[in-house]
């Protein structure tokens, strides 16, 4: 089973809601399928190389997970859009293997 | 960096926008309402990382051409599922007794009249009975 990295921006920004969120997510090792996505229902991450530069001061968690688990989205053309999709059904959670948060203070 | 005039903001929105839309999973889309559509929009802008998180004012603007565009972009998709797969008419063969006319609109195929055919062969089936010189 091959593992890869992943980025999940926390709570649009707010850090007081992602340190509330954070604790969920590091307990749990999860995060929550939220509603109003483009591409189907899941947790959403960026490849962390591919994290854009003006979300790198967002509170964020790096985590990692089973390759198969995920979805990676790309254009009509097949070029990666830099991130992926952990499919689940919305308002229900999604495994993870967290490893380090930031942006968090 | 210079800051982005409002004008230049909003066309930056808008390539954004119109880029999510031709790019997204089309099926998904038509099927959300209108109020999912425009949250999920709101949500893309803002995973886009379209603005810093220090930003208040972006956030306006995308709501404000969300909120006036948002009833013709739904409309839109509608229209370009019916101009990407134009309904056509399909004749099966189903059997030497049996023709199904079908419409097929998006992929799959849907008998205009729920038709009910038996593939069950005669010799499987002891009171089916086909004679090629009916009485």
């Amino acid at each position: 089973m091959a593992y890869i990295q992943g980025i999940h921006v926390m709570a649009h920004g707010d850090r007081t809601e992602a340190r509330r969120i954070a604790e969920d997510i590091q307990r749990n090792q999860r995060l929550l399928v939220g509603t109003g996505a483009m591409y189907g229902a899941g947790a959403y991450a960026y490849y962390p190389e591919r994290l854009l530069a003006t979300l790198r001061d967002w509170p964020q968690v790096l985590f990692e997970i089973d390759e198969n688990a995920i979805i990676e989205i790309c254009k009509r053309d097949g070029t990666s859009m830099g991130f992926f999709r952990i499919p689940g059904t919305i308002g229900d959670y999604v495994g993870i293997h967290v490893l380090a948060f930031a942006n968090l203070d | 960096m210079e800051p982005l005039t409002r004008q230049q903001l909003e066309t930056r929105i808008l390539e954004a926008i119109q880029t999510v839309l031709a790019e997204g999973d089309q099926s998904y889309l038509q099927g959300l309402s209108q109020t999912d559509l425009f949250e999920a929009l709101e949500n893309e802008m803002r995973f886009r990382g379209l603005y810093a998180h220090s930003d208040t004012e972006t956030p306006i603007v995308i709501r404000t051409i969300l909120e006036r565009h948002i009833a013709q972009w739904v409309q839109d998709l509608a229209s370009r599922t019916k101009q990407a797969i134009p309904a056509s008419h399909i004749e099966i063969e189903a059997s030497p007794f049996a023709r199904l006319r079908a419409t097929a609109s998006a992929g799959i195929l849907r008998t205009k009249v729920a038709l009910y055919i038996s593939f069950t062969s005669p010799a499987q089936d002891p009171h089916m009975q086909i004679s090629p010189n009916p009485v």
